[in-house]
């Protein structure tokens, strides 16, 4: 057995196309297409036999391939929060990320001039005009946090 | 004997005076604010006053309405239902019918209109406090000292001299405009240093300065007083003005604070973790005066800016760096704290002590004893 890396023979996007359509002929004529997952890097264990008319995947190396593919989340290109403190050049925010509230200082400047505190923002990622940049909109509140406590709150205010 | 002990609360104050006028007798305690730290439960100040066996406590002060100074305060009260004597407060002027409701109702206001835990979190919690405070301790035993330097007295602290030396009188009407008006600012609001409280403590031929979040002008204000009245001020142990923020802790003010004996080593307690106070320029201020630096946690220039928000698994490499452009960089949240927990005692025959839970070296300073 070769162990060879199918990007080893073709570099480019087209040609990993090519080298697959070529794999998918091979499989087809063996039956066992359906098993076979087309990755860029994916190493191949080819029969150094029948390197154009076999190529084998080992069982290992499809479960792994799979967890990769399970485990991969897609990224996002914006982050939610609510502003806590301002002054002229910085915003303190409480931003969630990866499922964690976590306190950073924005410039007053992405702002503009519609900041209040308890606002709620979403800062993202622009790629509209040509170059990135940061932009904020506002966010949806989400009613039912805040909700949560203010019957408590007003006990308390009432017996001051 | 006097015990201040200054705990690692991250980037805030949390004080515990314990007192003993003689061996025979029980120690006293007082509190002067709290702060929580992210990765704790319970208030390390409450934990603290378990360890050291505190049954009663003479008096809570809380120097300013900022959280990093009044998180776990509520829990403390709880806890000392009816064993706390005295409450100090910065002005609020509780008494004015009114007032103490007109101000909850502003926190009450920011609670129920936002989604975020930590505005929800904070707000609720301060009308916890008045409401803890009104109820347990009473608007009688409620003080709101002010001035340059002001005399109290609690419970039990005979043998030992303590004033207020914050906040300066003229300061508290724009607060109470605040109160007045609704303004939400209230919560979070920078100029609200300009009401802390400070406080000096004089044992045995000794000053011992808690400057509180107090500002430069501030200080500057209460240099003026002293300057007329021709009376000396400052510590020879000093806890340094908002966290050894650069403009608060400025060489005047620094100058002030400190014990004016060029001859004496001094130290300066610093409670901040280190993202945005203390700033590094403070130290050439402190080695200058042979004030030599305790950090209950840890400086910029000691490492904290290590970890930065751009970490974050779940956004693009793309967002991450932009995001990095505009933010803080000096986010971080795991870090090993330089002094830890730092006790300062002073002994019946003058003589000083400072332990501290780590006992890092530092390059700014020698080895204590000096």
């Amino acid at each position: 057995m070769l162990a060879v890396s199918v990007t080893q023979f073709y570099s480019a996007d087209q040609r990993v196309r090519s080298a697959t359509e070529d794999m998918k002929t091979s499989f087809e004529i063996k039956g066992n297409y359906s098993s076979f997952l087309p990755l860029r890097n994916q190493h191949t264990e080819i029969s150094e036999d029948y390197q154009h008319s076999h190529v084998i995947i080992s069982e290992s190396d499809r479960i792994a391939q799979k967890k990769t593919i399970g485990v991969s989340k897609p990224r996002k290109n914006q982050v939610s929060g609510t502003v806590l403190e301002m002054d002229k050049v910085t915003v303190k925010c409480e931003v969630c990320s990866n499922n964690q509230n976590r306190i950073i200082n924005l410039p007053t400047a992405l702002f503009k001039d519609h900041v209040t505190i308890g606002m709620p923002f979403t800062v993202f990622l622009d790629e509209t005009s040509g170059y990135r940049r940061l932009l904020v909109k506002d966010r949806a509140i989400n009613e039912e946090i805040r909700q949560k406590g203010n019957d408590e709150m007003a006990a308390l205010v009432n017996e001051l | 004997m006097l015990k201040i002990h200054f705990l690692n609360v991250g980037h805030g104050d949390s004080i515990i005076i314990e007192y003993q006028r003689d061996k025979d007798q029980n120690s006293i305690f007082g509190v002067i604010d709290s702060n929580v730290p992210v990765d704790s439960t319970t208030p390390p100040t409450l934990d603290k006053l378990k360890k050291l066996g505190a049954e009663n406590l003479s008096f809570i002060a809380l120097t300013h309405p900022h959280k990093d100074h009044y998180t776990g305060l509520s829990a403390i009260l709880k806890e000392y239902q009816g064993r706390v004597d005295r409450f100090y407060s910065f002005p609020i002027n509780a008494y004015v019918p009114g007032r103490l409701k007109k101000l909850a109702q502003i926190y009450q206001k920011i609670h129920d209109e936002t989604d975020s835990s930590t505005l929800k979190k904070g707000a609720f919690e301060f009308v916890e406090i008045l409401h803890l405070i009104k109820k347990h301790i009473g608007e009688n035993r409620w003080e709101e000292p002010n001035g340059c330097d002001n005399k109290i007295a609690p419970e039990g602290f005979l043998g030992l001299d303590m004033y207020v030396s914050l906040p300066l009188s003229k300061n508290k009407g724009p607060y109470f405009e605040m109160i007045e008006s609704g303004n939400p600012h209230i919560m979070f609001h920078h100029d609200l240093n300009k009401i802390s409280m400070a406080f000096c403590i004089k044992y045995h031929g000794h000053e011992i300065v808690l400057a509180g979040d107090g500002t430069h002008s501030c200080w500057m204000g209460h240099k003026d007083h002293f300057k007329r009245m021709g009376s000396p001020f400052g510590g020879i142990v000093t806890k340094l003005p908002h966290h050894g923020s650069k403009h608060d802790c400025s060489q005047r003010v620094i100058n002030h604070i400190f014990s004016k004996q060029e001859d004496t080593k001094k130290v300066g307690i610093i409670s901040a973790d280190g993202l945005s106070h203390p700033h590094p320029e403070i130290f050439k201020n402190l080695t200058e005066n042979n004030i030599h630096p305790f950090c209950t946690n840890l400086s910029k220039k000691c490492g904290a800016n290590l970890m930065q928000f751009n970490t974050e698994p779940d956004l693009t490499p793309q967002f991450n760096h932009q995001l990095n452009l505009v933010t803080d960089p000096a986010y971080k949240e795991k870090h090993q704290p330089c002094q830890g927990d730092i006790c300062v005692s002073f002994e019946d025959n003058g003589s000083i002590n400072v332990e501290s839970q780590y006992n890092n070296l530092c390059p700014y300073r020698e080895a204590f004893p000096f």
